[in-house]
């Protein structure tokens, strides 16, 4: 367990930061933000579900990935909205969102997954 | 049709980023993955999945933005651009859902990030036309409505 909760860190960590790479390059921001929402967790997990279990396992992750990515553009929305419009500090209105993102996640799971 | 004349890379912007904020994004991505992990061990991989969207990446980004142009402005302005990808996030699902329990894991991962790219990029040219629309810009001479240096 301890061996495979170190390789998930070193892929998670690796995948993230290679997409970081590419959103810290691209210009305008406005578009380099399409990768800031890229599948860099999702890559780590799913290659982990497919490697320790079988793709029935990996196909239920997927299906919940659609409630976690529609939670993420309501988290998105918030983000923009306090940055540009509430000229809130972008740790903050980050780091609060996640909340939101959260709370928004559970409820389209609990209604519609669970 | 030009739609945004100023689209490119900055490999320049890498030099900008210091190692102690690399650290801090690979350790955050890695403690995500693992958490991801641990909640599908925990409560299976229903609940789990929900973390496969969480959002690793735009913290980092948006704070190192705001650190090095003192920027809120473009910060916020990253923050909608991500709101395409997490669209793209849910046919990224979709491809998962519909295709792990059939095709082997490369083929699932390839298509699901292919669909997450189609979608992110169809998404946020939508969105980039429809701003332009709604603000009259011709979208030839059109520019983001931020000042140069948010970009």
């Amino acid at each position: 367990m301890a061996a495979e909760l170190a390789l998930r860190f070193l892929i998670g960590g690796l995948v993230v930061s290679a997409f970081a790479v590419v959103s810290d390059v691209l210009r305008p921001k406005h578009f380099s933000g399409v990768f800031g929402a890229a599948p860099s967790v999702a890559i780590a997990t799913l290659g982990m579900a497919f490697a320790t279990h079988d793709g029935g396992y990996a196909a239920i992750e997927g299906r919940s990935m659609i409630a976690g990515g529609l939670a993420f553009f309501a988290y998105a929305l918030l983000v923009g909205w306090l940055l540009l419009q509430r000229h809130a500090s972008s740790l903050a209105a980050a780091a609060a969102c996640w909340g939101v993102w959260l709370v928004v996640a559970l409820t389209i799971w609990a209604v519609a997954l669970a | 049709m030009s739609v945004s004349p100023r689209l490119g890379a900055d490999p320049r912007r890498l030099g900008r980023t210091t190692w102690k904020e690399w650290a801090i994004r690979f350790g955050f991505g890695g403690a995500v993955a693992v958490a991801a992990g641990l909640v599908a061990h925990q409560f299976g991989p229903s609940l789990g999945g929900l973390f496969l969207a969480f959002p690793a990446i735009l913290p980092a980004s948006l704070t190192l933005i705001e650190d090095h142009t003192d920027k809120t402005r473009a910060a916020g302005a990253n923050a909608v651009g991500a709101r395409a990808g997490a669209l793209g996030l849910m046919a990224f699902g979709l491809v998962v859902w519909l295709s792990a329990s059939q095709w082997p894991a490369w083929l699932v991962l390839a298509a699901a990030l292919c669909a997450w790219l189609a979608v992110s990029l169809a998404t946020w040219l939508a969105f980039e036309l429809a701003r332009r629309d709604r603000n009259h810009e011709p979208a030839a001479s059109a520019s983001w409505p931020l000042s140069k240096d948010a970009e």
